[in-house]
């Protein structure tokens, strides 16, 4: 099977920082990866350079067996990756209903939205649990709540991946949960291949199948879960090395 | 089912309807300014409270319309039907050329871009005195002809028409902004990254909400021009913008029907101000910063207030 994403030697410098470096990437669809690292790694560099929000210095990103990377990115949306974004982003003053619903009209746009769209977007606020929330204008949500409008408003564009930048950040732990449970849901039942950016390792080792490991803008690690864990060059980034 | 809001509409629509028949034909005179300056900030708030960004603007293209609409039948004898529409598209087209260079800035940036090109039409207005006879300005300029038996000539027949073409204007808005383009337009003001990255395509939306709102402008500019006759540049300077933005701002941007009882309400106080020439703008300036203090979303929010009983 042909691969969904492909990321060939990705690299971008900011002045003379290299911010990622020599990326590589295969992912197949319907698979659920992690990325992982310290801070200011280049995570959400790579991210923002297979959204098109920044272009890349160097490298090749295609999607499908096509090339994106000097696509803008509606266009990379409508090419069916979608996104949330680290500092929770929604449309603040207007209700969550209708926040989604701009997912479902920027998706297919109609002078008037269809039936089916606001079924669409009803089905989604469901799925997210946002049903309580669906009159209150965005801005006045707590964080949790917040990060599953933009999760929603996203998921009703149907992408067929799904880039998700440091969702768990800044939850509680039940909350954690609830999110583990509904991403299982989203890659499961509706087929959505899962990029997860993270800091909370405990959801990363649950949630995904292979991890990769950034590091200054490299790649130093590949695998399951467990082997990049016990992994010592990971542990060593971490960590710091041991005295010898 | 008869809510307060159409209630409320009706009564305006009435007592509009009725104007020409109640008041002097000074009234009259400045009913026709508030129902121009109406269109002006209905329009000016597609761009500026739906899609967000602060415009110091609009006069040039309410002028741009004028002296189109103006020249065209003066120099070459068109009808003001044919003229009306084709200073709208023109000024539209105007807007795309503008509107898409100008719009990749941002914010303040952009703000100030505006003031600038504002600025820099007015100056064109002055200055290109072979078409706009500059400073002296251009008179003679024919009213609306006869159509289905209606005469133009009369201060009536030409309120009756602007008010039509107020009334056509705010329901083509209205019709828009609740419309699925108006909820991207809005998307844009919310959070421009984010709609992007949901596949808005920002930059096309943006230039068509700045373009429709310079487009409507040009054609209250060919209102404005076929019913006073004459067009001064001073008239569309820079006083005029920022009247524009200020009435927005009184009646409450982003509600279209803030915008439309500002432009109403400064109108008139303006006016009942003439018997103090030196304190009007002083007042009218108290007035504006107790207002924006009282309540940010302007009349349309002190509304919203007492409807809501907060």
């Amino acid at each position: 099977m042909q691969d969904l994403l492909v990321l060939k030697k990705l690299t971008k410098y900011f002045g003379g920082v290299a911010a990622a470096k020599d990326v590589d990437l295969n992912l197949k669809g319907g698979m659920r990866l992690g990325i992982i690292g310290p801070n200011g790694a280049g995570k959400t560099t790579i991210f923002n350079m297979i959204t098109g929000e920044i272009k890349p210095s160097a490298g090749t990103i295609e999607f499908e067996g096509e090339p994106i990377h000097r696509l803008k990115p509606h266009h990379i949306s409508k090419k069916g990756i979608g996104r949330t974004f680290q500092i929770v982003r929604v449309f603040d003053e207007i209700p969550v209903y209708d926040n989604v619903l701009i997912g479902a009209l920027a998706k297919e746009l109609r002078f008037k939205p269809t039936q089916e769209q606001h079924r669409e977007v009803d089905e989604i606020i469901e799925m997210t649990g946002l049903q309580e929330y669906r009159e209150l204008n965005a801005e006045n949500l707590t964080v949790s709540a917040k990060k599953r409008v933009g999760l929603a408003t996203v998921l009703v564009t149907k992408p067929k991946l799904l880039l998700l930048d440091e969702l768990m950040a800044g939850l509680t732990f039940v909350e954690i949960d609830e999110i583990l449970e509904l991403l299982r849901k989203i890659n499961g039942e509706m087929g959505i291949t899962l990029v997860v950016v993270e800091h909370v390792m405990k959801a990363v080792m649950e949630l995904c199948e292979r991890i990769i490991v950034i590091s200054s803008g490299e790649k130093i690690a590949e695998g399951p879960p467990q082997e990049v864990a016990n992994n010592k060059k990971v542990i060593d980034v971490y960590l710091g090395e041991e005295r010898k | 089912m008869l809510s307060v809001n159409r209630i409320a509409l009706g009564i305006i629509l009435i007592f509009l309807l009725l104007i020409p028949h109640i008041a002097s034909s000074y009234v009259v005179y400045v009913a026709v300014l508030a129902i121009l300056f109406s269109m002006l900030t209905a329009s000016y708030d597609l761009l500026t409270g739906y899609a967000g960004p602060l415009s110091f603007c609009h006069a040039a293209f309410y002028g741009f319309g004028a002296y189109t609409s103006a020249l065209l039948t003066l120099k070459t004898g068109m009808s003001f039907w044919l003229a009306l529409p084709i200073s709208g598209i023109a000024v539209f087209l105007f807007g795309v050329v503008v509107g898409y260079p100008a719009l990749r800035l941002r914010g303040h940036y952009f703000a100030v871009t505006t003031f600038f090109f504002g600025h820099f039409m007015y100056l064109v207005f002055l200055n290109a005195r072979d078409l706009t006879r500059g400073p002296l300005g251009l008179g003679g300029i024919p009213p609306p002809d006869s159509i289905f038996g209606i005469d133009f000539s009369s201060l009536t027949a030409n309120y009756y028409l602007i008010l039509i073409f107020g009334i056509l204007m705010v329901g083509f808005l209205y019709a828009l902004v609740n419309s699925g383009y108006g909820r991207l337009i809005v998307s844009i003001r919310e959070n421009e990254d984010l709609a992007e990255a949901v596949g808005v395509n920002t930059a096309f939306v943006k230039v068509m909400a700045f373009s429709i709102s310079a487009g409507l402008a040009g054609i209250t500019g060919s209102l404005f021009a076929h019913f006073f006759r004459l067009l001064h540049p001073t008239t569309f300077a820079w006083m005029t913008s920022e009247m524009i933005v200020v009435m927005a701002l009184v009646g409450g941007i982003g509600t279209l029907v803030g915008p439309i009882i500002g432009a109403g309400v400064v109108t008139f106080i303006l006016e009942m101000m003439r018997f103090a020439p030196e304190l009007r703008f002083i007042i009218w300036a108290i007035l504006l910063i107790a207002i924006l203090i009282i309540e940010p979303r302007g009349l349309a929010g002190i509304f919203a207030r007492i409807r809501g009983g907060i």
